[in-house]
């Protein structure tokens, strides 16, 4: 089928997924007897009426069937409800974090792709070399860290015993942020000249990118180590030695583009990673992102909030992996016309 | 091989020199910041203060948590004031002057002239009485703030002399209304910018106040960035004027790692750091950083449902009176507190008026086990049940200790507890949750055992605290539900609350106290000290129990 | 088979049926052997399960189990340790080999203890996601049609969450317990065995020998459990073995972020999170239990590294 097909198939699937993910925050949010509308209204001080009002309007008092289907209008809506901890919608909080976790992620997946890449041609071009070893061992070693205890142990060292890193935040303290154009603050010094805080953003992101992409970059390291060494075994590629091919070429032209196809799809799987780690990495480090917010609002028993946060989550690891399914589809052809 | 390594490397080291290029624009942002070492004041006219929780909103009607009263009380200004660490002289700020009736009914302040807000507006007596009384109309629906002024006042309590006079007329004599005033409920806002943005609506909260406040106070908002900073500027219009030694600017950020702040204390690039009283030994001694604890009023208690819906054992009071003596207070200091805390001797904290009606001062229960099994067993409830061995109480019910999750001080102080409870064989457990599962535990099904919760001051009045634990849901007290209730005690409470003399008063609290400590609903655990360590450059400041930060009066220099 | 060994018929006839297989297995263990990071994973295992075992052996101090009542009116045992509040945070000695905690308590002996948590959790949630995984993923891929597209549409709505997320979303709803987690992770996980196993089936049901038992009559439940079941365990032994590590990752990350045992229990992600407070003046409180962790997950990668590599008919000759 076309490219097109494809995609329009993939993202009519979207819809039964993202409602099937709504039945589950759902059904999680509410099956702990709790008292939002008190706690809404201040807690011990709070005023009968005001809690009347409260859960008259989040409709805690109708049958759950009813309920779920304001919520989930309302989610059509986009609305997410109130957060708890914020005094504010939802969608606000998330929408403010949201770039700072983006930019993290960005950098994180700038470090791990292509280190990860190069490292795993590496790895299979001196397979078996010491440089081959070391190359493995740091990889499975790699993933096999709590992401938590290597940004503690990485702050430790590298921020506290010998500070040569920050040890917190996206900026120095009490600097003031470039103007908002994106909310990423690299891309929005570099659009608007602004030397200072591009640096103290660079700067900022080293620590928490690098923690956050390490397992990342391990995956991706044997991945394309192993794909590598698969596709350098194959015929074609005994061929192209036979007629005389330079090395270089044959990796780059011929085994590379044949073993990036699984890192491809590895890449997205990760994502979904990042994002889970990106909850971990950003409590460790105070980075006002989604994930902060998100472990804050858990442990604060800010219900909406956490499940504002999963189905914003579950949207963009649905969508990530199907861009990532259209790239995969785009270099492997053999994958569209065999149907999804 | 040859060739392909070759141009491999010219490619490898292009990479790698675009790589420097960015290390090396990072590591330049770096050069600000480590100092290590020098005694430089950092940011001389800043001041930086860094703490565990973000404001929640910057409208004073509807404000009642301390991140959010700090920047509040900055910005605006309230009728009379404390300075200092001063607790019981009340100061002029917007009023001048003020008398009260001989009914101790109608309180006339005469407002001060001149004054602007940082809009340019001109203060006048309508603000006051739009200040008042929206906190009142709009019902506070995100706090519950307004029953500091509901308790004594009505939307016809307030009226307009003139331009400079306002009349507040109570509706019942409450001997502390004075107190209620410096407190952020009766910041005094702009009626006509509050007009303009959104007015007064009965039930429901001013979303454009919550972020963007105008107020006469010192300073004024700069920016607010949630989960990062709010950053304060000096009010050039402010009426009490520049001279002198002041901040311009003030910095308020919050981070829930001790670490970043211990570490951002230590560096200089705060000024105020909150550190956990298990972190103070990362501090102390520490070039250019105090550490000095003050007395605060903040309480921690542990609260017993007496209903005996809930727990038979607990709904009798000689149970209640033996788990006072089975909590040991001293440890509970040492480790949860870190040695920061004291006893506490009943409701009211060490410094408040009263204090020593309770029981001379002094705590009437202390840690004895001995004690504590004696009056079981007198009560009939002895070691009867097998538990793998184990000979406990109560049949072997367990009582539930509560505490909200995350509170780490509330966590020991449950660890020790039930240390010493299976000494005296009655079997419970810790249970963290997250708030409003407790709320709804406590108000909707009433399924709780006993809960550690934490009072701090609304305004310097020991009806504040006595009221709340030891009044019943008859006179709308009994803030936690316990289910406590007695009638002469409601009566001394009131009597004590509704009188201007002292000894009338004194002589209330006592009695209601001798009678309601023999069946306490409430376990009275510590006062805590309140630590902020600074850095050794800054001036000015004092801690005040009731209003905590005055950055007005602070300025950075060695002296 | 020669002639000192006594011949005892039964036992003849089991080596002369399954001949080649077990050739094969001892090809596998052969190379299994050869290879030196295997070996490391699998020594680091036994060490983890030989701990695990005699942890009261090997442990300095001990907890004690105490039952109490739940709210739901049954009873759950708490594990409690014995509090010193004089020997609070010492450095790593002789008597402490990895120090104390915040409550005094000897970190060394509260990582052994841990293992048995951290063994449970891990082998009970990949044991029940596993059991579900491969029921629902055999009958779907074996049956095919509707049932395989609901189960397909089911597995993506669960698939869509990234993991630690889901895993937080409920054990924030259930409640802070150990149980709680494991529930949550059997949650998360039995997707990705059901979607592993209908690969499986897929593959294998088109195969000569089902094609042969169908023909002989055979019903479709002894094909699935005779035939398809045993066939399809080998990549899902990989797969389990390298999720051990993973659970144990995600596990620790939810008592990290304070979802898991209650306070005071020895589990390693709780120790780490109770000791971020302390960093600054007791390192080794954050740093042993993160090393544990690392050394058995690591195991366990290595060991399903070794797995893949010997079962995988590719990389073999």
């Amino acid at each position: 089928m076309k490219t097109w097909e494809f995609i329009v198939r993939r993202l009519l699937l979207l819809i039964p997924v993202l409602i099937g993910v709504t039945i589950i925050t759902f059904t999680v949010s509410h099956v702990i007897p709790a008292d939002p509308a008190r706690a809404f209204a201040g807690g011990p001080k709070a005023q009968p009426d005001v809690i009347e009002r409260i859960t008259k309007e989040l409709h805690l008092n109708e049958p759950i069937w009813v309920q779920y289907f304001y919520y989930l209008n309302d989610i059509i809506h986009l609305n997410l409800g109130r957060s708890y901890l914020e005094s504010r919608p939802v969608t606000e909080s998330l929408g403010q974090y949201f770039p700072a976790t983006l930019e993290l992620t960005i950098f994180a997946m700038l470090i791990a792709i292509p280190l990860g890449i190069v490292g795993g041609i590496i790895s299979a071009i001196r397979r078996n070399k010491l440089s081959d070893h070391i190359t493995r061992i740091i990889a499975i070693i790699g993933y096999s860290l709590p992401i938590f205890w290597l940004a503690l142990m990485l702050q430790y060292a590298l921020a506290y015993q010998i500070p040569i890193l920050p040890l917190d935040g996206r900026l120095a303290i009490g600097m003031n942020a470039p103007s908002t154009i994106t909310g990423l603050y690299v891309l929005d010094s570099i659009l608007t000249g602004n030397i200072n805080t591009l640096g103290a953003a660079l700067y900022h992101l080293i620590l928490p990118a690098f923690t956050l992409g390490f397992a990342t970059l391990a995956l991706i390291l044997r991945m394309t180590r192993s794909s590598m060494l698969e596709v350098m075994g194959m015929d074609y590629i005994r061929t192209g030695r036979a007629k005389g091919l330079s090395e270089r070429t044959i990796i780059y032209k011929h085994a590379l583009r044949n073993a990036l196809i699984p890192t491809v799809t590895v890449t997205g799987l990760a994502f979904g990673g990042l994002l889970g780690g990106a909850v971990l990495t950003e409590t460790i480090f105070n980075w006002p992102g989604m994930g902060r917010f998100a472990a804050q609002a858990v442990l604060g028993f800010d219900f909406n909030s956490v499940m504002g946060f999963t189905i914003l989550v579950a949207i963009i690891y649905v969508v990530a992996n199907l861009i990532v399914d259209v790239l995969y589809a785009v270099i492997d052809p053999r994958v569209r016309l065999g149907g999804g | 091989m040859k060739s392909f390594e070759k141009k491999d490397m010219k490619a490898g080291v292009l990479a790698i020199l675009i790589c420097a290029m960015f290390i090396c624009i990072a590591f330049s942002g770096c050069t600000q910041q480590q100092q290590n070492g020098t005694t430089e004041i950092k940011n001389p006219t800043t001041l930086v203060r860094y703490d565990i929780a973000d404001a929640k909103t910057l409208d004073p009607a509807d404000a009642y948590d301390t991140a959010s009263s700090e920047p509040i009380f900055s910005i605006y200004d309230t009728l009379v004031t404390y300075k200092g660490n001063n607790t019981l002289t009340f100061y002029p700020s917007l009023a001048t002057e003020w008398t009260v009736s001989n009914d101790s009914l109608t309180w006339t302040f005469k407002l001060r002239h001149n004054v602007k807000f940082s809009n340019g507006n001109d203060f006048t007596a309508e603000d006051v009485k739009y200040s008042l009384d929206r906190v009142l109309t709009m019902g506070a629906p995100e706090s519950g703030v307004d029953w500091i002024l509901g308790q004594c006042m009505d939307t016809n309590s307030t009226t307009v002399i003139d331009d400079y006079t306002v009349q507040i007329k109570l509706t019942d004599p409450y001997g502390g209304f004075l107190s209620l005033m410096p407190y952020t409920v009766a910041a005094i806002v702009d009626k006509d910018y509050v007009e303009a943005n959104g007015g007064v609506v009965a039930g429901q909260e001013n979303v454009w106040m919550k972020e963007h406040p105008m107020g006469t106070g010192p300073y004024m908002l700069d920016h607010w960035t949630r989960a990062t900073e709010l950053v304060l500027n000096k009010n050039p219009n402010y009426w009490g004027g520049w001279e002198g030694k002041h901040v311009d600017k003030v910095v308020l950020k919050y981070a829930d790692e001790a670490a970043t702040r211990i570490l951002a204390l230590k560096n200089g690039d705060a000024d105020f750091a909150y550190v956990p009283y298990a972190n103070l030994e990362d501090v102390i001694g520490e070039k250019g950083i105090v550490v000095h604890p003050f007395s605060s009023y903040d309480v921690a208690l542990l609260a017993i449902n007496t209903k005996t819906s809930n727990n038979k054992y607990l709904a009798n009071s000689e149970v209640r009176k033996a788990l006072s003596y089975a909590f040991d207070y001293d440890t509970a200091i040492e480790t949860a507190w870190n040695g920061y805390a004291t006893r506490l001797a009943g409701a009211i904290p060490i410094g408040m008026p009263y204090y020593d009606t309770q029981n001379g001062g002094q705590p009437l229960y202390n840690y004895d086990l001995v004690k504590a099994e004696q009056i079981l067993d007198a009560a009939g409830y002895i070691k009867n049940y097998d538990l793998d061995g184990t000979m406990y109480r109560f049949n072997g019910t367990t009582i539930r200790l509560f505490y909200n999750a995350g509170n780490s001080e509330r966590e020991m102080m449950a660890v020790t507890f039930r240390a010493a409870l299976d000494e005296i064989g009655i079997l419970s457990s810790i249970i963290a949750e997250g708030w409003p599962q407790l709320l709804h535990r406590m108000y909707t099904t009433d399924d709780w055992d006993t809960m550690f919760i934490g009072w701090g001051p609304d305004y310097n009045d020991p009806d504040d605290y006595i009221a709340p634990f030891m009044g019943s849901a008859d006179i709308d007290q009994d803030t936690y539900n316990t289910g406590w209730k007695n009638a002469t005690v409601d009566a001394k409470i009131l009597e004590g609350k509704y009188s201007a003399d002292t000894a009338v008063r004194a002589a209330a609290y006592k009695a209601a106290f001798d009678i309601y400590i023999q069946q306490p609903s409430f376990i009275f655990l510590v006062q805590r000290a309140y630590i902020r360590p600074w850095r050794d450059w800054v001036q000015g400041y004092s801690y005040n129990p009731v209003r905590e930060w005055y950055y007005y009066d602070y300025y950075k220099a060695y002296e | 088979m020669d002639n000192i060994r006594p011949h005892v018929k039964v036992v003849d006839d089991f080596f002369k049926k399954h001949e080649s297989k077990i050739k094969d297995l001892r090809f596998m263990v052969h190379l299994f052997r050869k290879s030196l990071l295997s070996m490391i994973g699998l020594i680091l295992i036994l060490i983890l399960i030989i701990v695990a075992l005699f942890a009261p052996l090997i442990a300095s101090q001990h907890p004690s189990y105490v039952r109490v009542s739940t709210d739901q009116g049954t009873t759950v045992t708490e594990e409690r340790w014995d509090i010193f509040f004089d020997q609070k945070l010492l450095p790593p000695s002789t008597e402490h080999f990895f120090g104390t905690d915040d409550y005094g308590r000897d970190i060394f002996s509260m990582i052994v203890y841990g293992s048995q948590t951290s063994f449970r959790i891990c082998i009970i949630v990949v044991a029940i996601s596993t059991l579900i995984g491969m029921i629902l993923g055999g009958i779907a891929g074996y049956y095919g049609g509707v049932i395989d597209e609901i189960l397909m549409r089911i597995t993506d709505i669960f698939l869509a969450i990234p993991y630690l997320i889901l895993a937080m979303a409920v054990t924030a709803a259930l409640g802070r317990s150990i149980d709680h987690i494991m529930e949550a992770l059997i949650i998360v996980w039995w997707p990705t065995y059901a979607r592993l196993m209908r690969g499986q089936v897929l593959a294998i049901r088109e195969q000569q020998f089902v094609e042969a038992a169908r023909s002989v009559g055979a019903s479709n439940s002894r094909i699935l459990f005779r035939h398809i079941f045993p066939n399809s365990f080998a990549p899902l032994l990989v797969e389990i073995t390298l999720d051990l590590g993973a659970v144990l990752l995600t596990a620790a990350g939810l008592s990290f972020l304070g979802l898991g045992a209650s306070p005071g229990t020895a589990e390693w992600g709780l120790m780490i999170s109770s000791g971020r407070i302390h960093m600054f003046h007791a390192w080794w409180y954050v740093t042993f239990p993160g090393l544990a962790i690392v050394l058995v997950v690591l195991g366990f990668n290595l060991l399903g590294d070794g797995l893949r590599d010997v079962t995988d008919p590719k990389l073999r000759r």
